[in-house]
């Protein structure tokens, strides 16, 4: 019974997301349009909204008990309704562009058809990979779940797991779960994760000791979607399913799949961001509807983890550079408006969290004392912070084979792509920012350096993994270009050779 | 052989360039794939003797009648014959885990003090620290004491 009513939990927070994805997703498009990336976006956004949704009711209620559950289906029969409206709205409009738009896609796939390039017609190959790596994934991270319910490592159950029970068992006293006695605990750490937890738990009338752990799984499953389908709406299907074995292939990837660790969620948010901006400059004006969403995620990435507040900054730093060098400013301002009615909300859940709930963060207070000027001269911190960051890049600690080398070989052969400049810049661009202040969080660390390099850096880095996935695949030529260059390029030489 | 041949004619038709990206893009996808998979092999296994016996489940059992004689809330002390110190923080953290929504200092300067001796074969000391009393021994390794008004 505690399964069926855990699978259901589940299930309402995805009609939830899906809901709310569908609200938002650009207007005059067929409902059932990329299904795959809704259904993805709908499984992180879901268990977002319905974790702030929790904060707000234990705010409002003063504890976490089944009333809220009634709470969230009030609100979820709101956003049915809304959609429903949407979808009443915009029925009479779309016929015309429905019937061009399907004219459209029978072409394409009559060109797809036609084509004898090798991507196209071996596409069922791709799509094999895809499904054995994901197959392949969920079975090893289910694995992982059964040998470990409560997560794979110390962080799991000893900050987002402790947190979530003493909310759980706290009733009114919960705000004590917040004390600055251990702060080991972390109690500054947003609440995502455990808050997911206790919904979960709400549900099932009681604690479930798989539940963050599923959590973790759902979210892993989940970036891969996002990065094939992501991938597959800007640059072609082999070009996402590509993407997607290479993720999978990364073996700490998969590991952190069922740690129950918010560093899995967080690295979805982060993903699903960049892609979002990324449908944003690929789609062109019409899209503000991807900036909204873009900036719900980012909003959630910073309700999962601190390291979420920095990827804020550095998206907005990276769309600043982007759009006011190409648009100027009006058409910034426009965009920054749409970002920040998705951003904005959220960062209110968590500036309220920071502000009211939480105890100041030892890491920031570290950050600004006089000691971390003394670390900043240190030039054997720059030294070791630098060395460990090529290590795991060009040694990659994780257990099987370093792709990079071959990511590397293919990016010469396949070559670059200028298709989605903006894109790129803006992924690539963020990702920098996000290294930068990687770096200075290390650089003025509180804890001992090597200590908190060598238990944190795997983890910081497969955060920014599937966006550096995505700004790769975006750059790189996808299969169905280079083979059909190469195609036709191999077809003008062999006739210019024959009339030679 | 002839499957063969027939592949090589197919090939044949298609440019040395296509085939070496071809050869590229088919290695990137297999090594991704069969590292993905090795990884499967390696952890498919289910290991039933460590489910349900893992530290957290162990701490649970072990402390779940402590849980019952302490308060619902406020601040426990908490004392360990841990000596290895990333062992001992481990057993901390799992006290803390076990007894939330209680927080659990790492002190004995508490009312109450939770002991956790994993390793006394004879029960629990009946005097840790100056001014503690054994309040009871909840048997393997699990002590609740007070400290004592002077």
């Amino acid at each position: 019974m505690t399964a069926v009513l855990f699978a259901l939990s589940s299930l309402v927070a995805l009609a939830f997301g899906f809901l709310f994805v569908s609200l938002l997703w650009p207007a005059g498009r067929p409902f059932g349009e990329r299904l795959l990336l809704k259904l993805c976006l709908a499984a992180g956004f879901g268990y977002g909204l319905t974790s702030c949704l929790c904060f707000v009711w234990l705010l409002m209620h003063g504890r976490a008990d089944r009333t809220y559950l009634l709470f969230e289906a009030v609100v979820l029969a709101l956003l049915l309704a809304g959609v429903l409206f949407r979808l009443s709205r915009a029925r009479g409009r779309s016929t015309v562009a429905e019937g061009e738009r399907a004219r459209e896609s029978a072409r394409a796939r009559a060109r797809e058809r036609e084509s004898d390039a090798p991507p196209e017609r071996w596409g069922w190959l791709f799509t094999a990979f895809f499904g054995v790596s994901l197959a392949s994934t969920a079975l090893a991270v289910a694995a992982a779940i059964v040998r470990e319910p409560h997560g794979g490592g110390w962080d799991a159950w000893g900050i987002y797991g402790l947190r979530a029970r003493a909310i759980f068992r706290g009733g009114e006293n919960w705000r004590e779960g917040f004390s600055a006695l251990t702060p080991w605990s972390h109690p500054d750490y947003p609440l995502l994760l455990p808050l997911s937890d206790v919904r979960s738990w709400l549900y099932c009338g009681g604690e479930v000791a798989y539940a963050q752990s599923v959590l973790s799984a759902i979210f892993t499953l989940a970036t891969a979607g996002l990065l094939y389908s992501a991938l597959a709406a800007l640059r072609g299907r082999a070009q996402g399913y590509l993407a997607g074995v290479v993720l999978m292939g990364f073996t700490t990837f998969i590991v952190y799949g069922s740690s129950a660790y918010a560093d899995v969620p967080v690295m979805f948010f982060f993903t699903a961001t960049l892609a979002l901006f990324a449908l944003h400059f690929g789609s062109g004006e019409g899209s503000r509807q991807f900036l909204i969403l873009a900036g719900v995620a980012a909003g959630l990435a910073a309700w999962t983890k601190n390291e979420g507040l920095l990827f804020v900054a550095a998206v907005l730093a990276a769309h600043l550079a982007v759009t006011a060098f190409a648009g100027g400013r009006k058409t910034y301002a426009r965009q920054l408006f749409f970002v920040a009615l998705g951003l904005l909300p959220v960062l209110a859940v968590v500036v309220y969290f920071k502000t009211w709930v939480a105890p100041p963060s030892e890491l920031t207070a570290a950050m600004g004392s006089s000691s971390a000027l003394g670390k900043i001269f240190d030039y054997h911190r720059y030294v070791h912070i630098v060395r460990e960051f090529l290590l795991q890049l060009l040694y990659y600690r994780g257990r099987g084979v370093n792709l990079t080398y071959l990511l590397a070989i293919y990016l010469v052969c396949a070559g670059v792509s200028r298709k989605h400049r903006s894109g790129v810049i803006h992924v690539g661009l963020t990702l920098c920012l996000m290294l930068a202040g990687y770096f200075w969080v290390y650089l003025t660390t509180p804890y001992e350096l090597v200590f908190h390099v060598r238990f944190s850096m795997d983890r910081l880095l497969l955060q920014l993994w599937p966006g550096f996935l995505l700004l790769y695949f975006l750059a790189a030529t996808a299969p169905e270009e280079a083979f059909g260059q190469a195609a036709s390029g191999g077809r003008l030489r062999a006739s210019s050779g024959v009339a030679a | 052989m002839e499957s063969i041949r027939n592949l090589q004619r197919k090939l044949g038709g298609v440019g040395y360039a296509t085939r070496v990206k071809l050869a590229t893009l088919l290695l990137l996808a297999l090594t991704a794939l069969l590292t993905n998979l090795i990884y499967l092999r390696e952890n498919r296994g289910l290991e039933p003797t460590t489910a349900g016996h893992d530290d957290i489940n162990i701490y649970e059992r072990r402390f779940g009648v402590l849980r019952e004689a302490l308060p619902a809330r406020g601040v426990v002390g908490y004392l360990s014959d841990e000596q290895e110190v990333n062992e001992a923080t481990k057993k901390y953290y799992l006290t803390q885990y076990t007894l939330a929504p209680l927080i659990v200092v790492r002190d004995a300067d508490q009312a109450l003090v939770v002991g956790d001796f994993a390793r006394a074969r004879e029960g629990a000391p009946e005097t840790v620290a100056a001014q503690l009393r054994l309040i009871k021994d909840f048997g393997d390794g699990v002590a609740l004491y007070a400290r004592e008004e002077r």
